[in-house]
């Protein structure tokens, strides 16, 4: 395991980790976002060939967060499910045995604009789903950041990646949580999703994932 | 009965020759014979010498003697006229049109390409004209018709136009897949090819006409063009080299040139370079202004159309190109090509040449223009290299599983196909007549399952099948890709449009993505200026600052091919006993004798390797003349082969005479030890070792990916939305890998990596022949004339383009002192 990362936010301690969640301490809560739950299963709907896997992965890698952080509660900020037509019944029954296995945790979707179309089965399966969620009165959680004044904004939706470049024209594109100011974009925490990469204000915090570790860059 | 040159049609077309003032050639009445007897073949030749007429009349004799026995023949399609480019259907149209109107004023010529509207597209696919001419993308997407064989009924037969251009990619094998699937519409088909001169056009026609049934005949036009090559001596040779020069230091003598000729075409080998030479010449010579041009692949096409008419028409000067103008269409005015920088092959620069003079009978004149000093001897290998009748071969490509699985689909989507039959068709190409039933089925699975395990791939359906027939019955399916047929990848790329939206042309994503509001660069002959970049469309207004940054288009850099590679070991084998034949020889001279007393010069049978240690670390150089391809594979294995035994990292630069490994760990390698390096003794193993720890795989995965149907770029046009399921070629790669490491697509990645990548069979050729050769190792107290280069191209990979270029100024200074220290 690498140090543990901890940046404060008007006053309050935030973790981002490795497997591109981010942990709330004191209020037990791991945040996460843009898990695209069944996007290989669209594409083998349309008729594109990608092989099954991730969906496992992704959810396999989310209990061990939410054992590893001993987290009560979980926000994804945003598409969770891909779309209407990967919700398949393998997928669904997936999604139910992570529920069932992490029964007592919390579950808070901020509805994301994929999450629109996928349609709702979120009361089955036991999610609160909201538009945004105000934890503390200051600290705001929403899909699509639209910097809503008098909050601090966190959210995900652009699948955030920085470009580094190096020695020998070697430039690396790398998934990253972004902290700026007022607001925190969140990485893409599926495992067959892509990355947009952003190009950094001054004084913005990030932190690029790379080959499971966290590199701190300040711009 | 009457004898063939008595019958009507015959006569015909012999007095339709006649009356526009010319006698049919030789090679053109034997294609006709042979035509008259049913057979199918191959015609090359030089450019321009009636090689259309000579592949059309076969068809158009026979069909004015028929026309009277046959009277009843249904209308509809007789002859199929495939073209590899666009710009060329427009010219054959003409040409044909024309012929047809003077004989068989009955017969409708038309032709389809991506430009072709929708209505007449659609009019298209109901009943086809009696002459047709398209691309093989646009044949592949009649197929994908449920209708192609009714369309295809009364085809007689096929001309492929330019098969030298097609063969040897991804494009002919689709062109091979057409064409087995229409002799299954005729068997009688009649395949005839037009070819520019290749080394292996034996090759070429077997390919062309697939499996051995059909009989074919070669016809070489007996018209030798003239070829007059020369090179422009620099005044100054420089010592030190640079790859990175653009030869502007010849402007003045260039321009000269450019005034002595009536027309002329400038062509350089990357489209920044034709940019750069094209507001160098603007500058040098503003009376030039308006009668110069630029062209080049990324140019809007509008434009390049423009500047084609006007050339056409007489009306340029000049016209600096890249490879965009190598084909085609006639441009008569012409009588001067200008090459800047070694053409890097011997057949490209014959087909440079024809360029000009493009008359039946004219003289094709060329002035190579070299960009550093060493291309004096490619010159030099290059212009021996035509007086031998050296002419590189073009190797088909076998096995394309990617193209097949696309072509499969595509039948699919059209009539549907029965397994067996389907596997013959297939199997009677060249491309895939060592298929065997296993790969077949694999290919069939991948398609209908989307891969080998069942588990991985549930819910996926794509083609279906009923017992043995195979077909596709999801319309979002079909249409989806007919949008993405057609084999040929470009990389994302950026539009560049001013803000009224008139589109200007392409750039790379890269490039577009460094600029902000405010920049200037030059991009299709303009002074530009940022405004904004949305949505792949970068909005530009003019600027009146000329300076700033050209862009740089990846890929299109042709290593040395091995014909003109052994060319230029002979000229060093034999200095300096050739100076008196190859002036460019004498001129380089002063450098080589500089080698000479550093170093040593390269010959046969020797490999040299030069060791010299710097501040960076040491240096080892090597020099095998083969080509930047296989140096870059040499490279990676020598570095793999030393970090196995000593612990060490490096840096490698490669070009095309040589590499480098640069290293700051000191150590000493003898002579014998390096011979071991060479070994081909596990070779393969160490390749698949270099290659699964490299970026190549993962980007050639990209090509393949997209030919095979997985990634799909959108309809053009419409705003649908398919972003549901666009993902790039990075993130197919890691999931193939991770979660059905066995699948086909990414065994063909990693075979085309061994194979186009790093030249497999050149560079075991190359091997064999090192282990052969006497180790020559030279401990240099500077860098030679050779490994000049090779550590300049290495800089330039680490610093930015300008402090880099001012780097390496300063450095050719430094060494140009101890030139005179030496002496």
């Amino acid at each position: 395991m690498n140090e543990i990362s901890t940046i404060n936010i008007l006053g309050e301690e935030f973790q981002p980790r490795s497997d591109k969640t981010l942990f709330w301490r004191s209020e037990n809560c791991l945040i996460v976002s843009d898990i695209h739950l069944g996007k290989t299963a669209t594409f083998r709907v349309e008729g594109i060939p990608v092989p099954e896997g991730i969906t496992d992965s992704d959810l396999g890698k989310l209990s061990l967060a939410l054992i590893e952080t001993a987290a009560k509660k979980l926000i994804i900020t945003g598409d969770l499910f891909h779309s209407p037509k990967g919700k398949t019944t393998f997928i669904i029954d997936r999604f139910k045995r992570f529920r069932d296995e992490n029964k007592d945790i919390e579950i808070n979707l901020i509805t994301g604009n994929h999450d629109i179309r996928s349609g709702s089965l979120h009361s089955e399966l036991c999610i609160a789903e909201t538009d945004s969620l105000i934890i503390r009165e200051k600290f705001r959680f929403i899909h699509e950041n639209d910097n809503k004044p008098g909050y601090y904004n966190f959210s995900g939706h652009i699948h955030p990646a920085i470009r580094l470049k190096g020695k020998g024209r070697q430039s690396l594109r790398l998934p990253c949580f972004y902290f700026a100011k007022d607001y925190a974009l969140l990485p893409a925490f599926g495992g067959f999703t892509g990355t947009a990469v952003i190009y950094p204000v001054n004084d913005s915090i990030i932190y690029a994932i790379a080959d499971n570790e966290l590199v701190k860059l300040t711009s | 009965m009457k004898e063939f040159y008595q019958s009507t049609g015959y006569k015909k077309v012999e007095e339709f020759f006649l009356s526009q003032g010319f006698n049919p050639h030789r090679f053109q009445i034997d294609c006709w014979y042979a035509y008259n007897q049913g057979l199918s073949g191959l015609i090359h030749t030089a450019t321009g010498s009636g090689k259309t007429y000579a592949a059309l009349m076969g068809h158009l004799i026979e069909a004015i003697n028929n026309a009277n026995s046959n009277k009843n023949e249904v209308s509809g399609l007789k002859l199929l006229w495939i073209t590899p480019l666009r710009a060329l259907a427009n010219d054959t149209l003409k040409t044909v049109s024309y012929a047809v109107s003077q004989l068989i004023p009955d017969y409708n010529v038309e032709l389809r390409t991506g430009d072709t509207s929708q209505s007449k597209r659609a009019k298209q696919a109901k009943q086809l004209p009696e002459i047709f001419i398209t691309t093989p993308e646009s044949l592949s997407l009649l197929i994908s018709y449920p209708n192609f064989f009714e369309l295809f009924s009364g085809i007689k037969s096929v001309v492929i136009d330019e098969w030298h251009e097609l063969l040897g990619s991804k494009r002919g094998v689709l062109t091979e897949l057409g064409l087995a699937r229409l002799k299954r519409v005729n068997p009688e088909l009649k395949i005839w090819g037009i070819s520019a001169t290749l080394g292996n056009t034996a090759t070429a026609m077997e390919v062309l006409l697939g499996n051995k049934k059909v009989s074919g005949k070669l016809i070489g036009a007996g018209v030798s063009k003239n070829t007059e090559i020369e090179t422009l001596i620099p005044e100054t040779i420089e010592n030190f080299p640079w790859a990175g020069h653009t030869g502007l230091k010849m402007i003045e003598k260039v321009c000269e040139l450019i005034d002595s000729a009536n027309s002329c075409l400038v062509f350089t080998n990357t489209r920044s370079q034709s940019e750069i030479w094209y507001q160098a010449i603007l500058e040098q010579r503003e009376d030039f202004a308006g009668i110069i041009g630029l062209h080049h692949g990324s140019i809007e096409k509008k434009e390049r159309n423009a500047v084609e008419n006007l050339l056409s028409e007489g009306k340029m000067k000049c016209v600096i190109c890249t490879s965009s103008l190598d084909l085609g269409v006639d441009f008569s005015p012409v009588d001067l090509v200008i090459q800047i920088g070694s053409p890097k092959g011997i057949a490209r620069l014959l087909q440079r040449a024809g360029r000009s003079g493009h008359k039946p009978g004219g003289v094709s004149k060329l002035v190579c223009v070299p960009a550093n000093s060493l291309e004096l001897i490619e010159f030099a290998a290059v212009r021996e290299g035509i007086m031998a009748s050296f002419i590189e071969p073009r190797e088909p490509v076998v096995k394309a599983f990617d193209v097949l699985v696309q072509h499969a689909v595509t039948v699919a989507i059209g009539t549907g196909f029965n397994k067996n039959e389907f596997f013959n068709e297939v199997k009677s190409t060249h491309c895939y007549r060592e298929l065997t039933h296993d790969e077949f089925d694999n290919i069939l699975e991948f398609v209908c399952k989307g891969g080998k395990s069942l588990r991985a791939y549930k819910e996926f359906a794509k083609v279906k099948f009923d017992e043995n027939f195979y077909f596709v019955d999801d319309k979002q399916i079909a249409k989806r890709h007919r949008m993405a047929i057609g084999t040929i990848t470009s990389e994302p790329e950026v539009i560049v449009k001013y803000m009224n939206g008139t589109k200007l042309g392409t750039l790379e994503e890269s490039f577009a993505a460094r600029l902000s509001k405010g920049d200037n660069f030059i991009f299709s002959g303009k002074s530009l200026e940022f405004v904004r970049l949305r949505d792949l469309v970068l909005y530009v207004k003019k600027s009146n600052s000329g300076e700033g940054p050209v862009p740089q288009w990846l890929g299109g850099r042709m290593p040395l091919s091995t014909m003109l590679a052994k060319q230029v070991r002979e000229r060093l084998n034999n200095y300096p006993s050739e100076n008196s034949k190859f002036v460019e020889i004498t001129a380089i001279s002063p450098l080589l004798e500089l080698q000479k007393k550093w170093s040593e010069i390269p010959s046969n049978g020797t490999l040299l390797v030069e060791r010299k240690l710097s501040d960076e670390g040491m240096h080892l150089f090597f020099y095998p003349f083969e080509g930047r391809l296989v140096h870059e594979g040499l490279a990676s294995l020598l570095a793999y082969r030393i970090g196995k035994n000593i612990p060490a990292s490096f840096s490698l630069a490669y070009d095309d005479y040589g590499f480098e490994l640069l290293t700051d760990t000191e150590f000493e390698l003898a002579p014998d030890e390096i011979a071991v390096l060479f070994s081909e003794e596990n070779l393969i193993d160490d390749i698949l070792q270099i290659i699964n720890s490299s970026e190549m795989t993962k980007s050639k995965f990209r090509d393949v990916a997209r030919i095979a149907g997985l990634i799909f770029q959108g309809y053009p046009g419409s705003n649908k939305p398919v972003k549901q399921i666009q993902a790039t070629g990075s993130l197919f790669f890691e999931v193939f890998t991770k979660y059905d490491p066995d699948n086909l697509l990414l065994k063909q990645a990693v075979r085309e990596v061994l194979e186009s990548q790093l030249e497999r069979k050149r560079m075991i050729e190359t091997l064999k022949r090192i282990c052969k050769s006497q180790i020559i190792l030279r401990e240099t107290k500077y860098f030679t004339p050779l490994s000049f280069p090779l550590m300049a191209s290495r800089i330039r990979e680490k610093y930015s383009t300008q402090k880099v270029s001012e780097r390496i100024k300063k450095m050719q200074i430094q060494l140009e002192k101890a030139v005179l220290k030496s002496k």
